[in-house]
């Protein structure tokens, strides 16, 4: 479904990525692990178009999307959840997911597809008119996570959704991320958290420094000594 | 391509900058002078209408051949109505551009700045704005400063004289001025002059010239019980339009509503419609007025009617504010001085200016000695106005009268 | 008591065009992040615009309000498109040296087309004024104060209710976050200009029928307006028609109570504009 082939990323004049090659098939989950500071989110936005890349290609669905502007490939179905949530802090919660299905061919869907992130997230339900900045980190996590659903999206891509909640939280976000998997849901994984990460995926990627260092099962990177001594704490 | 056009600007500018100022001086078959006025800012209005008269006089001059057989050329600079600019302009008309002699002025803040600047280098300065007293004091005396606008005092001496021959007799007198050396310095003189004369001063309100809101001030004279009698004040011309605007959106009744400076433009009448009648003002020139040819130098100076239709021609029917006059003569006066001197030397001119003595549209004009100790003061007549129908009649003094005036001013509930 | 009255009632008057002004602005700065500084001039064109119309057609300055609207709109959206666009990502000092220099040039292309001479639109309404009790009501202003109100609650409809009113929001909270959504904010951009410069083309055809309208007059309004969008925190339209009533008010409670208060009136709103940097740099209604 998407293939990203040797792209080079930069900030400015500042080289992030380098030669960044991978694919995500249909209806895989797929992680990205690595260290702060790895280029991860980079390549999250090289993919969804807020950052361009300067060598390589990308495409999704055999179009190839590298040079299009953001709001484009969101067009195309693709759906980035944040890293941070970034939900508009001073729209409610309802506005933030209506913002979610902005896209023609989602806002037709707009009641329906309401109902479904609602059964996914009953939370947001009772507290739709609350302004998002208001809510609770876990709160908020649950509430982009619904709005990148919104979209109804064929790739669903989510950037650190660990971060900064409690044990307990992250646990209940990852259920929701799988059950929402298997509903059939093509998903590109970002993670510092590796462990979790490694455990749902079904293939993963560890980068560094810009560059993709290793590639495999999830399962097998898990029990990988190199990856649990670096990434792992072990 | 694009990389060349911008290099051929870039180098454009850069032998502009270097060469700018020595082109000028290629020209030596010219008599230059100066002339300060503002061509933009808050009161370009005026200096468009001084431009006016610049540009009349100066094709004059050079259609009857120029002075001392060489081409006159005015170096027009913007002061944009701040002294800092003033400064720099009249500067640069001295140490650059060398001119013989130097026109210009309305606003009297720009003037004062100018002139302390002008005081270092001394060159001839005919000046055709600014009536505040102080210039007088403190340049009047001043060899190479010669002054043609009544200093603002006459005005005030003259409404004080037509109104003590109104019957009945008014009582109080509220003031309102912009808060500008000019506002500050005519206001200054009502108070001395009228209070001295018997009226009662009940109200000394500044404000910002320009503002946009009369109201709360309207509102303020409008609760002064009784009714002030006179609402006299000083400002340009936008600020008399909102002022009686609002004072008839605000009901607000005077006897008498009377005004120095802005009313007596034709933009106020323009602006105002029918609502510009009854107000008073002071011209130091009025087209009703006619004063003959000069007989010294009647191509320069024709009669007032003449000089009129000149204007209405070259500008399509447009009516002249006085200020168009008094730089087309502030010019004129000036070239004819140097070529009656025969030479650019300062000395020489300063006499022939001295010696100027001629009829000109705005009246007789000889340089003499004004109230407050200033040596060659111009003009000193002043003429009371009332707007009647949308025509400005001069109501006082009584030899030039072309209407009589009509008082007290109607309340505007009664005006249709 | 009948004249506080009075003051009071020149007061919120008069907020009714600052609204006008100021809301446009704080439009424009809270979705693109660009302090128009030639907002005044749009202002001023708007008065031209609605002078001209009744010049040469005669048209009543309440049809040509609308025309003035709506052609000021479209020529926010070329400025926007050909001039503000390019320099969006560049520093704020680029932006402002830019829209100061349109400014400029814009006022001086009205000085040559139009002189410098002030004009305005005389209608019946124009000076014409309701007696309540002893206090008067000027019409024209009245409705000028009328028409500042729907279109304030019209605007907050927009923004509150539809598609495109979220867009903005969404746009002026978290662009980036905005273009995920599959948002143009090129789009977005475009309408907030081409909103506030209409706004702005409106407040000058309401000016030209109850003041006076020539080359420099948006230069008056818009330190006010700055003053009211700091005051009402910056990109805040709600904030900004509270900031503009306060500050109508204070004005002309100070004009007319504070002795020699005409010049004092003026300086209320950088009073307000240096006293909210330096407190309450988000604006006075900030949480
Ligand atoms: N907008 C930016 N401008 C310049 N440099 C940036 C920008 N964003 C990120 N970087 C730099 O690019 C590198 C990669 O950043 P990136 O955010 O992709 O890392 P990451 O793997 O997502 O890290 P984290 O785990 O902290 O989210 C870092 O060195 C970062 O400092
Ligand atoms: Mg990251």
């Amino acid at each position: 479904m998407l293939k990203v082939d040797a792209i080079d990323s930069y900030y400015g004049d500042s080289q992030v990525l380098s030669g960044i090659s991978f694919e995500v098939g249909e209806k895989e989950i797929v992680a990205i692990v690595g260290n702060n500071g790895a280029g991860k989110t980079t390549i999250l936005k090289s993919v969804v178009g807020l950052v361009h890349p300067r060598r390589g290609s990308i495409l999704f669905k055999g179009i190839s999307i590298e040079h299009l502007p953001a709001h484009k490939i969101s067009e195309m179905r693709v759906s980035l959840v944040p890293e941070g949530r970034c939900v508009f802090p001073l729209m409610t919660v309802l506005e933030n997911l209506e913002l979610g299905s902005h896209i023609p061919s989602a806002r037709k869907q707009r009641k329906t597809n309401l109902e479904k992130v609602f059964a996914y997230f009953p939370v947001l339900a009772s507290i739709k008119m609350r302004a998002a900045g208001k809510l609770s980190g876990g709160e908020q996590q649950m509430l982009a996570l619904a709005r990148g659903l919104m979209s109804d999206p064929e790739l669903l891509i989510l950037d650190e959704p660990s971060l900064g909640l409690a044990p307990i939280v992250v646990g209940e976000i990852f259920e929701i991320i799988l059950s929402i998997h298997r509903q059939g849901k093509t998903i590109l994984l970002v993670e510092q958290n590796t462990n979790i990460a490694l455990s749902i995926s079904d293939r993963a990627y560890v980068l560094s420094e810009g560059r993709i260092t290793m590639q495999g099962k999830g399962q097998s990177l898990l029990h990988d000594d190199r990856v649990r001594k670096a990434y792992l704490g072990l | 391509m694009k990389w060349a056009m911008k290099n051929l600007t870039l180098w454009g500018l850069v032998a502009l900058l270097l060469f700018g100022p020595v082109i000028p001086s290629f020209a030596q078959d010219e008599i230059k002078i100066g002339g300060i006025i503002s061509l933009t800012g808050p009161k370009a209005a005026l200096g468009q209408e001084e431009k006016r008269g610049y540009d009349m006089a100066i094709d004059k001059i050079n259609s009857l051949g120029g002075v001392l057989q060489k081409k006159v050329k005015l170096i027009l600079e913007d002061d944009r109505f701040n002294p800092s600019v003033a400064v720099s302009a009249a500067e640069k008309l001295v140490a650059e551009d060398k001119v013989v002699a130097i026109t210009g002025g309305y606003g009297s803040t720009e003037t004062l700045a100018t002139l302390a600047a002008l005081k270092n280098y001394a060159p001839v300065v005919v000046w055709q704005g600014a009536g505040a007293e102080k210039i007088e004091k403190l340049y009047g005396k001043e060899p190479w400063f010669f002054h043609l606008h009544p200093w603002g005092y006459y005005s005030l001496l003259d409404l004080k004289d037509f109104m003590l021959t109104l019957d009945p007799k008014p009582q109080s007198v509220a003031i309102a001025y912009e808060d500008t050396s000019y506002g500050v310095d005519y206001s200054k003189f009502a108070k001395k002059f009228w209070s001295e004369a018997g009226f009662k001063i009940v109200a000394f309100e500044p404000f910002k010239s320009g503002s946009f809101d009369y109201a709360p001030l309207i509102t303020k004279l409008k609760a002064i019980q009784p009714t002030p009698d006179v609402f006299y004040w000083v400002g340009y011309v936008g600020d008399a339009v909102l002022l009686i605007r609002q004072s008839k959106e605000m009901n607000f009744n005077p006897r008498i509503f009377a005004d120095t400076g802005g009313v007596g433009f034709p933009e106020f009448k323009k602006q105002l419609g029918k609502d510009c009648n009854y107000v008073l003002g002071i011209d130091i020139w009025s087209p009703k007025v006619k004063f003959p040819t000069s007989t010294k130098y009647p191509d320069l100076f024709p009669s007032s009617e003449q000089w009129l239709k000149d204007y209405r021609d070259r500008y399509n029917g447009r009516d002249p504010n006085y200020w168009s006059l008094i730089s087309y003569v502030a010019l004129a006066a000036t070239c004819q001085a140097i070529k009656d001197a025969g030479t650019t030397e300062k000395s020489k001119v300063i006499a022939a200016l001295e010696k100027l003595d001629t009829m000109t549209p705005m009246g007789r004009l000889k340089f003499g000695a004004g109230s407050y100790g200033s040596i060659h003061q111009g003009y000193k007549q002043g003429l009371v106005f009332q707007w009647q129908e949308g025509e400005k009649q001069i109501v006082f003094p009584n030899n030039l009268k072309t209407g009589s005036v009509i008082y007290p001013t109607p309340v505007w509930d009664s005006r249709h | 008591m009948e004249n506080f009255i009075q003051v009071v009632v020149n007061g919120t008057l008069i907020s009714g065009l600052y609204a006008l002004i100021a809301v446009g602005l704080t439009l424009i700065f809270g979705v693109m992040r660009v302090i128009n500084f030639a907002h005044g001039e749009f202002m001023m064109l708007g008065g031209y615009t609605t002078y001209w119309l009744f010049v040469l057609l005669r048209l009543d300055p309440l049809l040509s309000l609308l025309i003035s609207m709506v052609v000021l709109a479209g020529l926010g959206l070329i400025v926007q498109r050909c001039l503000i666009n390019p320099v969006l990502g560049a520093s704020s000092l680029n932006q402002i040296l830019l829209t100061f220099g349109l400014a400029i040039i814009l006022q001086n292309v009205a000085m040559i087309l139009w002189t410098s001479d002030y004009v305005s639109v005389q209608t019946w309404y124009s000076t014409h004024s309701l007696r309540v009790g002893f206090v008067r009501i000027s019409v024209a202003k009245l409705g000028i104060f009328f028409m500042a109100i729907i279109l304030m609650m019209l605007l907050g409809i927009i923004l509150k209710k539809t598609e495109t009113g979220k867009v903005l929001r969404a746009v002026s909270q978290d662009p980036q976050t905005a273009q995920l959504m599959g948002i143009d904010i090129n789009r977005a951009y475009m309408i907030a200009f081409a909103i506030g410069t209409g706004l702005a083309g409106l407040a000058g055809a309401a000016t030209s029928t109850v003041m006076s309208i020539f080359p420099t007059v948006g230069v008056e309004f818009i330190m006010k307006a700055f003053a009211i969008v700091v005051f009402g925190g910056l990109g805040s339209v709600a904030g900004a028609c509270l900031a503009s009533f306060i500050l109508g008010v204070t004005e002309s409670l100070v004009g007319t109570y504070v002795p020699g208060g005409g010049g004092w009136a003026e300086a209320v709103s950088f009073t307000v504009l240096i006293l909210v940097l330096i407190f309450r740099p988000k604006g006075i209604f900030s949480s």
